[in-house]
């Protein structure tokens, strides 16, 4: 069975404005419009310097521009780049493991037929209702050995609640036709998922991809908590240590040395280059994964 | 299976037996799927269902490290803990009321938003625009709430705000933002649906991607208007998907945004009766002293209404559509 | 035979002595020392920390696993790894940080009976100085405090070019009150309209005008009163006044009106010469300020003199051995090295010579070529101060020479400044927990508005509202505080 999608024809259409189109057009035209300007003043807040911000606030376009703020954030470049690696290799494997086990358990959950489909369901709502707490969750990644290795920052977001129930909405609309045709062609549940189900899931899969991709990514608190060695700190974490000791030190009387440096350095300014750090990469990502929200394969075309 | 044929009144031991087999059949021909559940399953023992002996701890009076969390003395009355949001506690009630309205207006507003955005999307025909303004629409996502903070003292100041210094440049009063409570839940309510919208209307688009296009032809040729293909196939084909959503967002209905509640209000004590939530509320108590068994309680207090909130949604919900209940 | 025999012996001899040679030098079993600082790791920790390792080999015989917790997290990643049972040795700690708290969950060793006898030099200097009731918690010694000797009473700063500039004359010896400081402010904002004036009103300052000391918990004890008695703080003239001032600021228009939700850096603003007066405490006054306008100059008056003012705590920065430490005596051991070696001092604070730091022609520290505050590879402001020796430390950029002897000082200048009674005691709240948690969030939530003068109303209602909303709570609180004060102080 194989599934192929229907070529692309590009047809000259021409497209009928009525009024309610344009309205459309508007109101997406207005909301990305707001959207994008306060993302400018970031930007342009990140290149401003600590003094201007003082005085007069921030603006679309600052009267000086400085990269202090970045400079502040790359600092220590010898960890940037190892931050870079670890958040890399974290996110690369974190987000592909957690597809498949994300997945797995959300077509579990869609085949009404199974024995103790119900109790599964609940054994995956419950967790997200019923939190133990800080103290407990850290002496169990204690025993569980998961402290001050790598796995501490994969293995604790591995398996998302809110990913498995919409993976399993998503098999729902999948026909059971193919389910039954393909059991008596005498496929195992596995082969048809992986044949099956998985080539079709691709809006979902994109969609769920690129959430748990962010998660990893923007993901600071595990390096926090679970890891020791600042050599393996991903790089959220290094940068937000940067503002951790800057905020702190605002708070603080402060001697002379450290009110030069905090005076080249605006602590503001220094986290909306972060915003833009953060974003940067995400954002080049994101056309990519954005033709799957498209138009995805057609299940007619399975049908053969 | 032979189907319509009553069962034959058997003893009640050989019925129990015949049950027995009969899971025991269905659990081995569904190896293959147990086996694919088997990773989250544990995942989730290991990380969710392990660390959960931790509530006992709002029942503590104190935590002693030494004696663990099963050894530390108990709080007298066990009630104790939760005292904080009730007794003599206009504030935590004040609290409570806040977080139930806003997290529910949130949900509501946020839902038909994010929706109506999504469906608006799918409408425009020039594929770059498309593109364009749906990878913008992401951008608010990524804006902490800190530096939020930072633009909305900056836009709602009383003396050097772009809001104030607009309306006397048309001739209007100042307004004090930050002394007016009654404003705030409007202003959170744009802010959230601002920072949120882009990122949930990705979930509809990726539903309303897997819509079968047969179905819009049909009902093209059965002469419906763009707008009656909303209606009849776009909306009630996303029915499911935003019940489920909805369902999960019930439970966290007691949880709020911290970041967004704390920063964006600058911490304002004016704004309080109107924007105080519960995570707030135990903040500000807990900044001196850390209570960790009073912090304990109040999780356990908010996961306890979540859930039987969820309970009774999710009761609803397997009436209006069998698939979206959560189990 | 003879020959034989006195071969024999030799070698015997020869080996005892060997053996005892041997048997010293690996009498202390090797260990790695875990410690634990505050804010970041700079870039060659771990390399001078081997240096360090590697120099003090045969007296320590132990390697250091240095670890860094940011400031924002310092307090609560600690709470973890204390509730959790994680095993380091010793840690960096204040009260001002999670000291209490963490003594609430016995997570401190008690040194009492190795303290003398590890670190005999630091033992005595401690004696010397008095400083051991603070660290000293229901009988048992469970920190090792600082030394430093320092005075947090409360001064008036402003901007005295701009005054002069302006033609202000300002008296210094008769400004001691508030209601001298007003007249200041008044013509300062007469001359100067653009700029703002001052940030809020100051407790501090109520606080030395009736001798009061805060013990936590928003619980206040007179200094000048004998009898140890608790008092809730809102009960006091003292806040009244504190209020009361703070609202005529604010009416006046001293405080401006956005000052709630203005987050800009108030440092950045004296520096800019946005903001021009400040209430501080003296250590700050002096320690200068990098300056935007040209001949700047930072003035400042002591208020209240003749109130009591309590000594800054010896438990404002200490180092603290975890209860889960298993080389205790190894910890002493260096500390109390560090009390007497100043070539260790050096390397702990500065690194090593010629490669994170230099030393210029005045004597003073200083950063090698091209390195700075923010991107330095070892020195910095990185808590070490639990670590500080007045003695040792060397003059560098950020406090000049002789400061801490003056800060000293100033601290024994006076006769209106003494150390505190109550430094050692430690309130166990467990039985109060509820009451304090919403006595706290009741405070939290009026805290800005008393100190902005941002109140509906006559202060005195307001204070009036604001006791009201809590008595109870604090009536069960002083109860409770006083009877474990009457029993510390052995009534």
């Amino acid at each position: 069975m194989t599934v192929s999608t229907p070529p692309i024809i590009r047809k000259k259409k021409k497209i009928r404005f009525t009024p309610g189109l344009v309205l459309v057009y508007i109101f997406v035209g207005l909301f990305a419009a707001l959207c994008l300007y306060p993302f400018l003043l970031v930007i342009a807040g990140s290149f401003t310097s600590k003094s201007e911000a003082t005085l007069y606030g921030y603006s679309l376009i600052p009267r000086s521009l400085t990269t202090a703020a970045y400079d502040a954030l790359f600092a220590n470049s010898r960890t940037i780049i190892s931050g870079y690696r670890i958040t890399l290799i974290v996110t690369t494997a974190g987000t592909v493991l957690s597809l498949l086990v994300n997945s797995m358990m959300g077509f579990v959950t869609s085949r009404k037929d199974l024995k103790f489909r119900k109790l599964l369901n609940f054994y995956v709502l419950f967790t997200m209702l019923f939190n133990g707490g800080m103290v407990s969750w850290y002496i169990i990644c204690g025993i569980m050995g998961v402290r001050n290795t790598i796995w501490a920052l994969i293995l604790p977001m591995l398996a998302g609640p809110w990913y498995i129930f919409l993976f399993r909405n998503f098999f729902f609309s999948v026909p059971d036709a193919l389910y039954e045709s393909a059991k008596i062609d005498g496929a195992g549940d596995i082969r048809i998922f992986f044949q099956i189900y998985i080539r079709l899931a691709t809006p979902v899969i994109a969609t769920v991809g690129l959430f748990t991709a962010l998660g990893y990514w923007n993901d600071w608190w595990h390096g926090l908590m679970l890891i020791e060695n600042s050599a393996m700190w991903p790089l959220q974490m290094l940068l937000r240590t940067v503002i951790s000791n800057l905020q702190f030190l605002q708070t603080m009387e402060s001697s002379v040395q450290v009110q030069k440096m905090l005076a080249t350095i605006p602590s503001d300014s220094v986290r909306m280059a972060m915003v833009i750090v953060t974003t940067g990469p995400i954002m080049l990502m994101y056309p990519f994964v954005q033709r799957y929200f498209v138009k995805g394969i057609m299940v007619g075309a399975v049908k053969g | 299976m032979v189907e319509g044929l009553a069962k034959p009144a058997l003893p009640k031991r050989r019925r129990a037996a015949h049950r027995l087999r009969r899971t025991l059949r269905g659990i081995i021909s569904g190896w293959q799927l147990y086996l694919m559940a088997l990773p989250a399953v544990i995942l989730l023992f290991i990380f969710n269902y392990m660390p959960m002996y931790g509530t006992v701890l709002a029942f503590k009076k104190r935590f002693i490290p030494r004696d663990g969390i099963w050894g530390s003395p108990w709080a007298t009355p066990l009630t104790r803990n939760f005292q904080i949001l009730f007794k003599n506690s206009p504030a935590g009630i004040n609290a409570i009321r806040n977080t139930l309205y806003l997290n529910t207006l949130f949900i509501v507003v946020g839902t038909v938003f994010a929706i109506a955005l999504a469906l608006a999307f799918n409408e425009i025909q020039h594929r770059r625009f498309k593109k364009l303004t749906q990878s913008l629409s992401f951008l608010p996502y990524f804006i902490s709430t800190v530096v939020l903070a930072i633009f909305a003292a900056g836009l709602l100041g009383f003396e050097n705000g772009a809001i104030n210094g607009l309306l006397t440049g048309l001739g209007f009063e100042r307004v004090a933002f930050f002394m007016r409570p009654e404003l705030w839940p409007a202003i959170l309510l744009i802010t959230v649906i601002w920072k949120g919208a882009g990122y949930t209307s990705v979930v509809y688009l990726a539903t309303i991607a897997g819509i079968d296009a047969e179905l819009y032809e049909a009902a093209k040729i059965d002469g419906a208007s763009r707008w009656g293909e909303i209606w009849y196939i776009s909306l009630p084909m996303l029915k499911t998907t935003i019940i489920v959503l909805t369902l999960l967002q019930i439970g966290r209905i007691m949880n709020a945004d911290f970041g967004l509640f704390y920063n964006v209000t600058q911490d304002i004590p004016t704004l309080y009766p109107t924007t105080d939530v519960l995570d707030t509320f135990i903040y500000r108590a807990m900044r001196k002293t850390g209570d960790v068994g009073i912090s304990s309680a109040t999780a356990l207090f908010q996961s306890g209404v979540a859930f039987v909130l969820v309970l009774m949604s999710n009761f609803i919900a397997r009436r209006i559509d069998e698939n979206a209940a959560l189990f | 035979m003879k020959k034989l025999v006195a071969l024999v012996l030799a070698a015997l001899i020869a080996l005892s002595m060997l053996s005892i040679m041997v048997a010293s030098a690996s009498e202390l079993p090797h260990v790695t020392l875990k410690f634990i600082f505050f804010a970041d790791k700079k870039a060659d920790t771990d390399k001078v920390w081997a240096a360090i390792a590697e120099k003090y080999k045969d007296v320590l015989n132990c390697d250091f696993d240095v670890q860094f917790i940011p400031g924002d997290d310092y307090k609560q990643m600690l709470l973890y790894k204390a509730g959790a049972g994680d095993e380091w040795d010793m840690n960096f700690e204040g009260e001002w940080l999670g000291y209490f708290q963490m003594i609430a969950m016995d997570a401190y060793a008690d040194l009492t009976d190795l303290l003398p006898v590890y670190a005999p030099n630091l033992f005595e200097a401690y004696q010397e100085s008095g400083v051991l009731n603070a660290a000293t918690h229901n009988g048992k010694i469970v920190c090792l405090p600082w030394t430093m000797m320092m005075n947090n009473r409360q001064t008036f700063q402003w901007r005295g070019d701009l005054a002069d500039a302006a033609g202000i004359v300002v008296d210094k010896e008769s400004i001691t009150t508030f209601e001298d400081v007003y007249p200041i402010l008044e013509q300062l904002q007469a001359a100067y309209p653009d700029r703002y004036i001052i940030e809020s009103s100051s407790w501090d300052a109520m606080k030395n005008k009736y001798s009061l000391v805060e013990i936590g918990n928003g619980l206040v004890i007179d200094l000048s009163d004998p009898s140890g008695t608790i008092l809730a703080k809102e009960n006091t003239d003292a806040f009244r006044e504190f209020v009361a001032f703070g609202k005529k600021l604010q009416d006046a228009g001293f405080i401006w009106k956005d000052i709630l939700n203005d987050k800009t850096d108030r440092n950045a603003m004296i520096n800019e010469g946005q903001l021009i007066t400040k209430w501080g405490t003296y250590e700050f006054a002096r320690s200068g300020r990098p300056w935007v306008e040209e001949g700047a100059r930072w003035d400042y008056v002591f208020l209240y003199p003749e109130g009591l003012s309590p000594n800054r705590t010896p438990l404002a920065n200490v180092a603290a051995i975890s209860a889960t430490s298993n080389n205790v005596e190894r910890v002493l051991m260096f500390m109390n090295l560090l009390q007497i070696d100043q070539e260790l001092y050096d390397m702990m604070h500065y690194g090593i010579l010629g490669e994170t730091y230099q030393i210029n022609d005045e004597g003073a520290v200083v950063y090698p070529e091209g390195m700075s505050t923010a991107n330095s590879s070892f020195m910095g402001w990185q808590g070490r101060w639990a670590y500080w020796k007045p003695y040792f430390m060397r003059p560098d950029d950020e406090f000049p020479k002789d400061f801490w002897k003056e800060e000293a000082e100033y601290a024994m200048s006076s006769p209106y400044n003494i150390p505190s009674p109550y430094d050692a005691f430690v309130f166990n709240a467990e039985d109060v927990n509820v009451e304090i948690a919403q006595r706290d969030q009741v405070f939290e939530d009026h805290k800005k508005l008393f100190e902005s003068g941002i109140i509906n109303g006559e202060p005195d209602a307001v204070v009036d509202a604001y006791i009201a909303a809590q008595a109870i709570n604090a009536e069960i609180i002083v109860a409770e505080a006083q009877r474990q004060l009457d029993a510390f102080l052995g009534k």
